[in-house]
């Protein structure tokens, strides 16, 4: 499902206009975002959690060169599933 | 650093701040958005939210484990997870403090050497440097060849332009080595040994990458010179019309030039046989730019979960490059090569075995050339 597939299903199930829809949606993720940047953890109950996390800064060993490389630290984004979602998610059967 | 944890009502009254909506409003929009997302997840559908990222399900398989208190062989059941990928911009985003920041090359060292920050924070340019500097020189190049083209007398000019280039392609690879070596010096730290060994290994690779950047711009000669060749026979002809050359436009290029040929018997041969390579290029050229129509096809496969299209080329073609030509004959069921569903059913067309040559390299860097031009759209 694309942004405005996800848009037209918010919209009809909670009886607003779509372009309304839009903005809150936007605003909510601009909301996330500057919560995220200001380092907090931001938690969606009962769906799960946005956080960045910082990797520390590591020594990678090219396995067939033997050079060496520093790789700095860097921060990236990290999405933690909650315990319940995890529940609902057991219960549909796998399909290949 | 403890991080806050911002829960429910703060998103709520957040959210509400910062639409400038009740309460009430902002609390509805997120519970119908967190249901929508998991209704859409559930049936195994992934959710793209422009600005944030992707979420998607993916499929972790049962394995087994040992329970750590009594020891026994016990199965973890395969299960379904929630995983997001966030988009380019919220990666940027993420790493905003870090940017800066480099990989640095540490060559050998005896004992392992913690990096001081000084290090890490120079910031490493040399790649865009010679990237100018290659920009330079092929400048330079065209400018030579462009102005050979206005040279008149064309026998001369075959030749001297074959030279020039020669001459001006092994500048270009001398004073690439001689650049190549410089940075690399700079980069070392004095005081560290050197391992010779691995040095050499390290310049071969960068000696082979130059290679390969040399051979892409040949392609583009290639073309160059072939525009050039037209160019020249036409002019000749122009200027000798007491010898009856009847000049229609549709005469292909290499009738004109066995009859011209005829006239100056000196390099007959070696004219001949460049151009006979050269229009055997061409005509893959011709061949690649030609838009296909695929109006034969192998076979039709329905994609099952878990199908790519690299590996439905590999099966029919034995040759995952090819997956673009699959991907054109059915371009009217995709959004994007990436997105290629269940159930969709995918005709395999046919191919001209002049095109989908394995062996050929030509046709494997055009098969790449328009897999890089699918995923970019």
């Amino acid at each position: 499902m694309k942004h405005k597939g996800l848009v037209a299903a918010v919209a009809s199930k909670t009886n607003q206009p779509e372009n309304e829809i839009e903005n809150m949606l936007q605003a909510t993720i601009d909301m996330l975002k500057s919560q995220l940047v200001d380092g907090n953890i931001v938690n969606f109950q009962g769906f799960g959690s946005f956080e960045f996390k910082r990797k520390e800064e590591r020594l990678s060993v090219h396995p067939a060169t033997k050079i060496r490389t520093l790789i700095p630290p860097k921060q990236v984004m990290n999405f933690r599933q909650s315990a319940t979602l995890k529940v609902k998610l057991k219960e549909i059967p796998h399909h290949e | 650093m403890s991080k806050e944890k911002i829960n429910a009502a703060e998103i709520v009254e957040l959210l509400a701040q910062h639409a400038a909506v009740s309460k009430k409003s902002a609390d509805d929009f997120l519970k119908a958005f967190i249901t929508t997302i998991e209704e859409t997840l559930m049936s195994n559908d992934s959710v793209k939210i422009n600005g944030l990222g992707t979420f998607k399900l993916q499929w972790n398989e049962a394995r087994k484990s040992v329970d750590v208190n009594t020891g026994a062989e016990i199965v973890i059941d395969g299960y379904y997870k929630v995983v997001f990928t966030p988009d380019a911009a919220l990666k940027e985003l993420a790493n905003e403090p870090y940017e800066h920041l480099q990989p640095v090359l540490l060559d050998e060292v005896e004992t392992a050497e913690p990096a001081t920050s000084d290090e890490i924070t120079e910031p490493d340019q040399t790649p865009l440097k010679h990237f100018n500097e290659q920009a330079d020189e092929i400048k330079d190049i065209l400018s030579e060849i462009n102005a050979l083209n206005d040279n008149v007398e064309p026998e001369i000019k075959e030749s001297k332009k074959n030279e020039n280039q020669d001459t001006t392609v092994k500048n270009v690879n001398n004073s690439h080595s001689k650049e190549d070596f410089q940075p690399e010096k700079l980069r070392r730290f004095p005081s560290y040994k050197r391992n010779n060994n691995n040095d050499f290994l390290f310049i071969g690779i960068m000696l082979g990458g130059l290679l390969i950047y040399l051979l892409i711009d040949f392609d583009v000669f290639s073309i160059l010179t072939k525009y050039l060749d037209s160019h020249r026979f036409r002019q000749e002809v122009v200027r000798y019309p007491e010898n009856q050359f009847v000049l229609p436009d549709n005469i292909p290029v290499d009738t004109l030039l066995s009859d011209t040929s005829l006239l100056e018997a000196d390099s007959v041969l070696q004219q001949d046989t460049v151009v006979l390579q050269k229009q055997e290029q061409d005509e893959l050229q011709l061949l690649f730019d030609q838009p296909r129509v695929y109006k034969e096809f192998i076979a039709t496969e329905e994609v099952i979960p878990g199908s790519r299209l690299t590996r439905i080329a590999e099966r029919h073609y034995g040759v995952k490059e090819f997956w673009v030509y699959i991907y054109e004959a059915n371009q009217d069921q995709f959004y994007s090569p990436d997105e290629i569903e269940p159930g969709m059913v995918l005709r395999i067309p046919k191919l001209n075995p002049k095109i989908a040559d394995k062996n050929n390299p030509r046709c494997m860097e055009y098969a790449l050339k328009l897999h890089d031009l699918y995923l970019e759209r």
